[in-house]
């Protein structure tokens, strides 16, 4: 029921040849579907490529989105900090009643 | 640094409802085709022994509506009807790194905006002294001594 709406999955593109490597990128894509075939919203962005040298090696490497990263550590950290500042005003204040009340 | 397109919305300027169905037909297979692969990884760039293939964070939103509707004239004079639609999307691209191929390694360069960066610090600071400023307020010290 959800999957209808709801859509996540890994793509791979056509491979790139580049000097003796080649690579094959995958893309990771998040598409929503509005009822009735009204709309939708599709977020698709670069995972990884993965990387098969002349010798035969082969290997992933990631794409890390350094910038949505610090976005939401900053975001997340702000929430974090606000929480411990509740924590402490609450326990002083909790403190202070307890005193003003000997 | 991002880049914003807007597509092609379908609107009421459009003549017949066969023109109407084609543009809504080609602007959902240019929604569709935003989830290609081909649409995050751009052409590789080669410069001398070096090629370069950029990446990119793609965003798209889309939406329609449509409606209709019959009625009559005051005394069941006259009978009709009318109809109409609309929509719109809006297409948003962001750097996100660059895949650099030299003969020696193949590496992953990640791409930093320091502005959006900056604003989500701006952001993060300023709810975290709002609340600050909240929670030290007297006035909410009082209320809350008084509760306790």
């Amino acid at each position: 029921m959800l999957g209808r709406f709801l859509q996540v999955e890994t793509r791979a593109g056509d491979p790139i040849r580049a000097g003796d490597s080649t690579i094959v990128p995958l893309a990771k894509s998040l598409q929503i579907r509005l009822p009735g075939g009204r709309g939708g919203l599709i977020w698709n962005r670069p995972a990884s490529v993965a990387v098969q040298t002349a010798g035969g090696q082969e290997y992933i490497l990631p794409i890390r989105d350094i910038t949505r990263q610090v976005q939401f550590s900053l975001y997340a950290g702000s929430l974090l900090g606000v929480f411990l500042m509740w924590l402490l005003m609450r326990r002083k204040t909790k403190r202070q009643a307890e005193k003003e009340s000997e | 640094m991002a880049e914003e397109t807007s597509i092609t919305p379908t609107s009421m300027e459009v003549g017949s409802s066969s023109q109407a169905i084609d543009m809504v037909g080609s602007t959902l297979e240019r929604f569709l085709d935003t989830a290609d692969v081909k649409r995050v990884y751009g052409e590789p760039i080669q410069h001398g022994d070096t090629v370069v293939i950029p990446t990119a964070e793609v965003l798209a939103g889309l939406g329609f509506g449509a409606g209709y509707g019959t009625g009559t004239g005051p005394q069941g004079t006259g009978e009709g009807g009318g109809g109409g639609g609309g929509g719109g999307g809006r297409t948003l691209s962001r750097p996100v790194a660059v895949i650099i191929v030299t003969p020696e390694s193949i590496r992953v360069q990640e791409v930093v905006d320091p502005t959006k960066i900056a604003l989500a610090a701006i952001t993060a600071g300023g709810f975290m002294m709002a609340m600050l400023m909240r929670f030290i307020s007297p006035r909410r010290a009082m209320k809350e001594l008084k509760t306790e």
